[in-house]
């Protein structure tokens, strides 16, 4: 992959005689400004304005000329804008492309036109006042009060905001309406009409209502202006009721059994609309149990209600059209074709849509009452989209991880892969015990002893005898405290290791790293795996005589076994045993993204927060504190109490994160970046060691 | 028995490119049915690497195709015996002794009928699929259709795909040898007749090809039409005040005037050419005995609405119309009647004709386009897919009865004003109703809307009850219309009259409780159970159901099996109240008529033969059901009472003790 480039014209406003200059520009959206070299510069004889510090890739500060106004046009889009004279070729920047209202295309790799708005030619204020103005309200009477509503307002959707709940089984708002389970029936009316074919407005100044005989369905339907509903009525009732029978009859009844019990519609909804006792005395239509449907997913087809959910998420979300509907009325039975299984990364989705027992996780089932589970909100740490999640524990113990709603990250749903990687949080290589190396082999012992002997062994190098192997799978925070520590040692050789793997259209990033954005953002890389050549060369020569490596081991980051295990001193911070583990000098065991708290920045630039859900097992401890600790003795400053206080203070240095503390993070995340599109990383030694998952680097 | 397809025949393959052609390039799922017809014709079933080998065809998944086979009835995932016999079950054949007739044929092949092999006073029932036998040797295979829309000749049955009429029970011999012949229509017009439709049908040495049409002044009204404005033809359709003849009576030219003059999406015509209804059978003879005047109908239809494609979606079980449609749509070809620049107009028009695959829901015209899109046929929810908006791939569409459309034809030659002389005002033309069930002169009579009395259509037309039998109730319009005592009286704007005074119109239908619906009217006479009668129509609706929404999927079956523990002697005393109340559940409230079709019978047999239900429901209500406590029991209990069983934590199973009453 290369630098996304577009076809630009440039002009200098001032001259318009001047010809205009075509230029095949670098597209950046990481880089702000707009650059020109010299050359187009003099052809366009654009004025310098100002001499502005430029940061450049590798970190270092230059002065350069700020030259313009320079006319920038691409495609019907046009903007004004000064420029820095700097490089070899014309480079466009974000606030340019902000200015224009273009985008990166990252499937076709080039600079389109905002789709949203296609032919904004005419300027911005008419599209900044459409924004701007307020939406169509309509207005709707729910329940005999009138209330109002955004235009496209699902009817299901005005109600549960205007307090009615409508019970629903086949409705998901994340997907079409196929209106077949018929519990969201209403009462509906239209305005009555005059002869003017105006409404007809009754005495308190509203349209009289015309009253349909029949219950409609409220899923399916936008407000519409005048509309009344009733969510309450007589004939509302004895519709549920009548549908929680129909639905009852046939259903197994196998509450005690079923892994959907407590969270389950029927069993909602029967409190309030079920009967206590059956009128049904015919026997049940027999259908297929415990049907494997997938590596990760059993159905239950007696549990079924046939709203069909699971079918349409496979069409509409997951792109993967694998289940259906065999057999026809009551006999009608969910199935995959027997050569084709439910088998894509997205196919736990299906069962947490599920509003009832008939699909269940095979990895979760019999494991635990669902009313047993703490639920903690978080967000999964197995690619760099960062899918808000609630994580289920009990005792210490995840059970389960299922998505959590956030249209600016993962809509509902998340994939199978994030979802079920928590296992190694409870692996039996977990480190549980500090270590040190006291003559010939480790030893444990307790934290404080750890943290000297840490601290001890790294002060007799200098910083160009230092490298620091910090991993995107750590925190805003560890990586602030791990840059500190850095730079309180002088250390100049730091970088991540970029994970890589495969990517889809849907959710997963082939960025496996939850938080390379943060690392970039923090400057503990500037290209993820760019130094570590130069790492490995460092400690492979013997000119690195320390290293420390945190949740990363240096063996997949292309340094030697020889080498490492020649190291004077090597302290690793990490979770899982490993085969880099038997060669550190100190041995820190930390804690798993479940285990702490934290802050990382998603693909996207989106700042997300994790909650602690379970304890980190053994003497295991929290990076942060580790670092701390590390920080405090290495240099003797004072020390921070509360990770809280470690935001406070990355926030007052890191222009992005000014006016936020962890709890402002809240539980759907801040943008804090504007990302539009990933990086690409250019190949890296050790690159194939690190694509692997966390949970599978214990193996080595 | 799997047999492995090493490939398939280039012919057959050059058959299915051709038929994928009949659709647009992107909707060739459309296929899907024609396509699974042609391997089923070939490899005599559809074996899971015929269902895998059309899904790639199609670039579809396997499971589309797999949810179609199962889906329609007609579609075979086994073989059948060399002669399949399939014999129609619904009620004016069951009336006319079809259960008898598949007993002796069960009898003759020396296997268990399949009425009692599929039937288990469990409740067991076979399932979606029609119930089926096969001798042991695989030389025949007898299965149990639903309504094969030929009830004035019942019973009917079909041989591979030839229908045999009038089949008397003791004719399963001859229809084993294959001797018997398909019985004899058409009789003579009677007087009170007027027909506009069947016209041609009386006349001498009539015959369906073209040139005998032609005769007849064949297609001269399409050559009128063509000179007339869009808007005329859609003018004098709606001046003739025509309504829709298959079943819902919704006036034609409103329908047409729902298309957007300036639209510009390709709009389509679809004939509804499903007619399953029971007791239906009139697009039937029209089809086998004058089809161009359909496609005469149709073509006029598409230029009004300028519509370039239309299909006539033709049940399943017609397999001989669908041969004649083709057949005559070639002959309207090969005269530039139909094709690319028709007459010289500059008109072009293409009609396909689409076999459906034994599903009555397919008779619901958002049903049948899902259908004809190549999917199970579930209705569509309206709003927001109003046909006339978002039909056929999502485009305008029109979809008329084959009667309707066939009348247009005759809107045109008379004028619509002078058309709307005919019948009754909002009740204009003719139509076509078949009387079926016990009656002596059972068949179809074209007449003009209101211009006949049911007394006059019963008695005098039909033949009136069989010797020495009475005449105790009558479903007016298919068997979903609600059914009518022959003792009742009606107050039909403000006048006091008998069942026999009513006039034969939609107005005077509706104002009596039920409907014109169909124009089937399904005549019982003393001798008939209405229990028995109303658990062969619940079963036929339990069957056809399409299981897409909850009412009507799990509603129709419950009731099927309420009135079938009854008719086994289980009835309990809550039963009519249960049937009642399950039927209000449904009605109503479904995605589509379905639901009111399959609920009525229940909801108007029950209230009107009281007295019936109520002697079959007497036993004592079962106190709340342990589980050990099936159906069965209640059935195979003679003394009334009903076994209990120990339950002792239940203090309302103790309450009921051995008499079983709380």
């Amino acid at each position: 992959m290369g630098y996304v480039r577009a076809q630009l014209s440039l002009s200098n406003p001032r001259l318009p005689n001047l010809p205009r200059v075509e230029v095949s520009a670098r597209v950046d959206s990481a880089a702000w400004l707009v650059c020109i070299p010299e050359s187009l510069r003099a052809e366009l004889e654009l004025e310098e304005a100002d001499r502005r510090p430029a940061q450049l890739a590798d970190g270092s500060i230059v002065h350069v000329p700020y030259v313009g106004p320079l006319e920038l046009r691409f495609e019907n889009r046009m903007a004004f804008t000064g420029a820095l004279v700097m490089g070899d070729e014309v480079l466009l920047g974000a606030v340019a492309m902000e200015d224009m209202d273009v985008l990166i295309d990252p499937r076709a790799q080039k600079l389109t036109v905002n789709p949203a708005h296609p032919d904004v030619a005419s300027g911005f204020v008419g599209e900044v006042a459409a924004v701007a103005a307020p939406p169509q309200m309509i207005n709707v009477q729910i329940d005999g009060v009138w209330k109002q509503f955004p235009k496209g307002t699902r009817l299901i959707e005005a109600c549960e905001q205007a307090g009615s709940y409508i019970p629903r089984y086949c409705y998901h708002k994340k997907l079409s309406s196929p209106g077949n389970c018929r519990m969201c029936l209403i009462e509906m009316g239209m305005p009555k009409m005059g002869p003017d074919r105006k409404p007809v407005l009754g005495e308190d100044g509203k349209p009289e209502i015309n009253w349909m005989p029949r219950p409609q369905i409220s899923c399916a339907q936008d407000v519409a202006e005048g509309m009344g509903v009733r969510t309450t009525s007589p004939l509302v009732d004895e519709c549920r009721r009548g549908v929680m029978e129909f639905l009852l009859i046939n259903h197994p009844l196998d509450c005690p059994i079923c892994d959907q019990a407590g969270e389950c519609r029927l069993q909602e909804f029967s409190v309030e609309y079920g009967n206590a006792e059956s009128r049904f005395l015919e026997n049940k239509v027999k259908k297929p149990k415990n049907v494997e449907l997938g590596p990760r997913v059993t159905l239950d087809d007696e549990r079924c209600i046939l709203c069909s959910r699971c079918i349409r998420f496979c069409q509409e979300v997951a792109k993967d059209d694998v289940l259906g509907f065999i057999d026809r009325g009551s006999h009608s039975v969910l199935t995959a074709h027997p050569g084709k299984k439910l088998e894509n990364n997205y196919s736990l989705n299906t069962v947490d849509i599920c509003p009832v027992g008939a699909l269940t996780s095979s990895d979760f089932r019999f494991k635990m009452r669902v009313w047993f589970l703490k639920e903690t909100k978080s967000f999964c740490t197995s690619c760099a989209t960062g899918c808000n999640t609630m994580i289920g524990t009990r005792e210490n113990v995840i059970h389960r991880q299922t998505p959590r709603e956030n249209d600016a990250v993962n809509s509902s749903w998340m994939c199978d892969f994030g979802r079920l990687n928590f296992d190694y949080l409870h692996s039996d290589k977990r480190l549980l015990e500090p270590k040190i190396y006291s003559g010939e082999k480790l030893v444990a012992t307790d934290w404080k002893t750890a943290i000297v002997h840490a601290a001890a062994q790294l002060k007799h190098f200098n910083g160009w005898e230092i490298a620091i192997i910090a991993s995107g799978t750590m925190t805003n925070e560890e990586l602030w405290l791990t840059s500190r520590l850095a730079h309180l040692m002088g250390v100049q050789l730091i970088d991540i290791v970029p994970r890589r793997g495969e990517g889809d259209d849907i959710l997963l990033s082939e960025d496996r790293n939850p938080n390379t954005n943060g690392a970039r953002l923090l400057r503990l890389t500037h290209e993820p795996g760019s130094q570590l050549p130069r790492i490995a060369e460092a400690v492979a020569s013997g000119q690195v005589k320390a290293l420390i490596a945190l949740h990363e081991n240096p063996l997949d980051a292309g340094v030697s076994a020889d080498a490492l295990s020649q190291l004077p001193a090597f302290v690793l911070i990490d979770i899982l045993e490993n085969a880099a583990t038997a060669c550190a000098t100190a041995l820190l065991p930390a804690a798993g993204y479940a285990e702490k708290r934290g802050s990382m920045i998603n693909g996207k630039g989106r700042l997300q927060r994790l909650n602690r859900a379970v304890r980190p097992p053994g003497n295991a401890r929290d990076d942060w504190e580790i670092l701390r600790d590390l920080i405090q003795e290495y240099s003797g400053q004072n020390g921070i109490y509360m990770i809280e206080e470690v935001f406070k203070q990355m926030s007052e240095s890191v222009q992005e994160f000014a006016g936020l503390s962890l709890g402002k993070i809240g539980d759907h995340g801040v943008q804090v970046m504007e990302i539009a599109e990933e990086s690409p990383t250019p190949e890296e030694p050790g690159k194939d060691e690190g694509n692997k998952p966390e949970s599978e680097r214990a193996a080595n | 028995m799997e047999k492995t397809i090493e490939s398939v025949p280039a012919e057959l393959e050059r058959e299915m490119d051709k038929v994928i052609g009949y659709y647009p390039a992107d909707r060739t799922r459309s296929a899907s049915m024609p396509l699974l017809h042609l391997w089923q014709e070939h490899f005599g079933y559809i074996s899971d690497e015929g269902v895998r080998w059309i899904a790639e065809k199609l670039d579809l998944e396997p499971i589309n195709i797999l949810e179609l086979v199962t889906f329609y009835p007609m579609y075979r995932q086994q073989p059948a015996g060399k002669k399949h016999i399939r014999v129609c079950r619904t009620l004016s054949c069951a009336m006319a002794g079809s259960y008898q007739l598949m007993e002796n044929l069960s009898a003759i092949a020396g296997v268990k009928p399949v009425h009692e092999e599929h039937h288990s006073p469990n409740g067991h029932d076979a399932g979606m699929h029609n119930p089926e036998v096969k001798d042991e040797r695989g030389d025949y295979s007898f299965e149990f259709v639903e309504c094969l829309a030929s009830c004035g000749t019942a019973p009917v049955c079909m041989v591979e795909d030839e229908l045999h009429e009038n089949v008397r029970p003791d004719m399963a011999r001859e229809i084993i040898s294959g001797h018997h012949r398909p019985g004899g229509y058409p009789p003579p017009p009677h007087p009170y007749e007027r027909r506009l439709i069947f016209g041609n049908l009386s006349r001498s040495d009539w015959s369906i090809d073209i040139d005998r049409y032609m005769r007849e002044g064949g297609y001269e009204q399409l050559r009128k039409a063509v000179t007339m404005s869009r808007t005329d033809i859609v003018n004098e359709v709606k001046a003739s005040g025509l309504r829709g003849r298959g079943g819902a009576g919704f006036p034609c030219g409103v329908k047409w005037g729902f298309i957007k003059p300036d639209e510009k999406k390709p709009i389509y015509l679809i004939c509804n050419a499903d007619e399953s209804e029971p007791g239906t059978f009139k697009d039937r003879y029209i089809i086998h005995q004058d089809p161009h005047q359909l496609i005469e109908g149709m073509l006029i239809s598409c230029f009004a609405l300028n519509a370039r494609v239309a299909y006539i979606y033709i049940r399943g079980e017609f397999p001989e119309g669908a041969k004649i449609l083709e057949r005559a749509i070639e002959e309207a070809r090969a005269q530039n009647l139909l094709g690319t620049n028709i007459l010289g107009t500059g008109f072009d028009c293409e009609i396909y004709v689409h076999r459906g695959a034994g599903a009555y829901i397919c008779g619901e015209e958002t049903g049948l386009i899902e259908s004809l899109e190549g999917k199970r046929a579930y209705p569509r929810i309206k709003p927001p897919y109003f046909p006339a908006v978002l039909g056929l791939y999502m485009s305008p569409t029109i979809v008329n009865n084959v009667e309707t459309l066939c009348h247009v034809k005759h809107i045109i030659e008379m004028g619509g004003a002078e058309y709307a002389k005919l019948g009754k005002p909002n009740n204009t033309g003719t139509r076509i109703v078949g009387v079926s069930g016990d009656v002596l002169r059972p068949g179809y009579f074209e007449i003009e809307v209101g211009a006949v009395t049911m007394g006059q259509l019963i008695f005098e037309m039909a033949g009136g009850p069989r010797f020495g039998r009475n005449i105790k109730a009558i479903i007016p319009g298919g068997s979903s219309a609600k059914v009518l005592r022959a003792d009742e009286t009606f107050k039909i704007k403000d006048v006091e009259m008998s069942l026999w005074d009513l006039p034969m119109d939609f107005d005077s239908m509706a104002a009596a409780g039920s409907m014109a619906g169909s124009g089937g009217v399904i005549v019982m006479d003393d001798s008939r159970d209405m229990v028995w009668t109303l658990n062969n129509l619940n079963e036929f609706y339990a069957h056809e159901s399409c299981g897409q929404c909850t009412p009507c999927r799990e509603g129709s079956l419950w009731m099927k099996k309420i009135t079938d523990r009854m008719m086994l002697g289980g009835g309990v005393v809550q039963d009519p109240k249960t049937l009642v109340n399950v039927a209000d559940n449904i009605a109503g409230r479904t995605i589509c008529a379905f639901g009111e079709a399959c609920a009525w019978p229940t909801q108007s047999f029950v209230a009107k033969f009281a007295e019936e239900f109520e002697a079959k429901a007497e036993k004592p209500v079962p106190p709340p059901m342990p589980p050990e406590y099936t159906p069965g029991e209640l059935i195979s209990d003679k003394d009334g009472e009903i076994e209990t069983v120990e339950l002792a934590h239940n203090s309302g199973w103790e309450r009921a003790g051995a008499k079983g009453v709380v």
